[in-house]
């Protein structure tokens, strides 16, 4: 009896292990030296408000880069491009669009893409396969599984889903009871506003592939909460420069999973086509 | 969606007591009448509760199962091979939110969104999970259905067909063989098997 006993606690922990070990760790994409490529500080208000008015929320948009390839492909390094942001109440949030490191080889495994973490949970979207052009006849003969897909992880629950299928009742409904079960009620709530940000602002940190949008991360929410996507009209919060930015990034290391060290990322050369 | 489980489970228990399942059989022959398979349909209705259970032998190489309950508007469907691990699709109301669920895990969807990759690329998993030969034999089953001279559309029993054809996409084929369903009254033997296999899915 006593030796079942041990066996079935053996079982237990083996099976918690494998749990454990199946399912990807984000952060494990993300290897190599880090460097800071942008940093910019916002206050979000109503357009309408007055720019003296209190801000609905802070935002920090930082975007990391790992040196996941050599020199020469420093262009097409892994990035994080973060949204990291502050409630008048003290809860913080770390938005996350994002590209980890990446096997030409395995290009059917999953993926870190898109992010939502509170300061006790996380949703997200990972994704897997590729998006090329199939012929019509492939296309028949391919299965239902082909081409790119999305996986999304979370406490409140797993969802494969394909991004053409993200205004679909079934997705949609799925979504929903996730983040339901994810974020406590104030978490969406504070969330839910996020989505309400204008998306026309086009700032990016830079003009050539990949520029990295400030709207990037907020596409993170905008898959987790679905079912309640602002229309265009409703999306009335606007982005303005903070005039007392905090400059030190240590107090996000911990939530928003940031290096100790983060020197500047060195101006990428463009090359002449004439040599 | 545990409650519709418990929901099924007591009306089943209630209505295994009742009065033995009607049971017809039907030969599915080719057209030089050669059998192809059979099929034993047995049914049983008690106390708001109707149970039906399809055994179908000889389309593929074991039994395909095909076992329907319904108590008032809510359904669940069973498909799978006999003595071997079924995919469940319930539902609450005709039209409503489906969950399919496989021995290792479980997908939710409407039914209006059936043709979208994201339901099929979902349940083709769950079939897979549930047995390895499961979307072979939808598709097989779909293939005599097509050829049936004196087939009719798709029955409620049949939806677990219909889904995981849905979630496959066959190709269609170009010219269906010719299939014929005919009575099957004078079975001996192998009728009276085939009738007592389809009870004991009923009885389950």
């Amino acid at each position: 009896m006593r030796a079942r006993g041990i066996l079935l606690a053996l079982w237990t922990v083996s099976a918690a292990m494998r749990a454990e070990a199946q399912s990807p760790d984000w952060f494990d994409a993300f290897r190599g030296r880090a460097f800071l490529q942008g940093d910019a500080s916002f206050v979000v208000r109503e357009k309408a408000a007055p720019p003296d008015s209190p801000p609905l929320f802070r935002a920090r948009w930082v975007v990391l880069r790992y040196a996941g390839f050599t020199e020469s492909e420093r262009r097409w390094w892994p990035y994080r491009n973060l949204l990291l942001t502050t409630m008048p109440s003290g809860a913080r949030y770390v938005l996350e669009s994002s590209m980890g490191f990446l096997d030409e080889n395995r290009l059917d495994e999953e993926r870190p893409w898109q992010r939502v973490a509170s300061e006790r949970a996380a949703f997200e979207v990972w994704t897997s396969g590729t998006a090329g052009e199939a012929s019509a006849a492939a296309t028949l003969d391919a299965g239902p599984c082909e081409g790119m897909r999305q996986r999304v992880r979370a406490q409140g629950g797993t969802l494969t889903f394909l991004l053409d299928d993200l205004g679909t009742q079934t997705v949609r409904t799925a979504l929903g009871e996730i983040t339901a079960g994810t974020f406590d009620e104030n978490e969406r709530k504070d969330l839910v506003l996020l989505l309400r940000t204008s998306v026309d602002s086009n700032q990016a940190l830079s003009t050539e592939f990949p520029a990295f949008h400030l709207r990037d991360p907020l596409l993170a929410v905008n898959v987790a909460f679905r079912d309640q996507a602002a229309p265009p009209e409703s999306r009335t919060l606007a982005f303005a420069p903070d005039p007392s930015p905090t400059g030190d990034l240590a107090s996000w290391r911990g939530l928003a999973h940031l290096p100790l060290d983060l020197p500047p990322f060195p101006a990428i050369v463009t090359e002449s086509p004439v040599r | 969606m545990k409650e519709i489980f418990l929901l099924f489970f007591l009306h089943s228990v209630a209505s295994r007591a009742q009065e033995p399942p009607r049971v017809t059989l039907e030969r599915i022959v080719d057209g030089r009448g050669n059998r192809v398979c059979d099929v034993a349909k047995a049914e049983l209705k008690a106390e708001g509760v109707r149970r039906t259970a399809w055994v179908v032998r000889g389309l593929v190489r074991s039994d395909l199962v095909l076992a329907l309950e319904t108590v008032g508007p809510a359904s669940l469907h069973e498909i799978g091979f006999a003595g071997r691990p079924v995919l469940r699709l319930a539902t609450r109301v005709p039209g409503g939110r489906v969950t399919a669920t496989s021995p290792a895990s479980e997908f939710r969807y409407f039914d209006v969104d059936l043709q979208r990759k994201t339901v099929r690329c979902n349940l083709s998993r769950l079939a897979d999970e549930t047995d390895v030969d499961l979307l072979a034999a939808a598709e097989e089953y779909g293939l005599l259905k097509q050829g049936l001279e004196n087939g009719s559309a798709y029955v409620p029993e049949e939806l677990p067909v219909v889904a995981l054809l849905a979630a496959k996409k066959p190709l269609p084929h170009p010219s269906p063989p010719y299939r014929k369903s005919v009575p099957w009254t004078e079975g001996g033997p192998e009728a009276d098997e085939l009738a007592a296999a389809a009870r004991a899915v009923i009885a389950r």
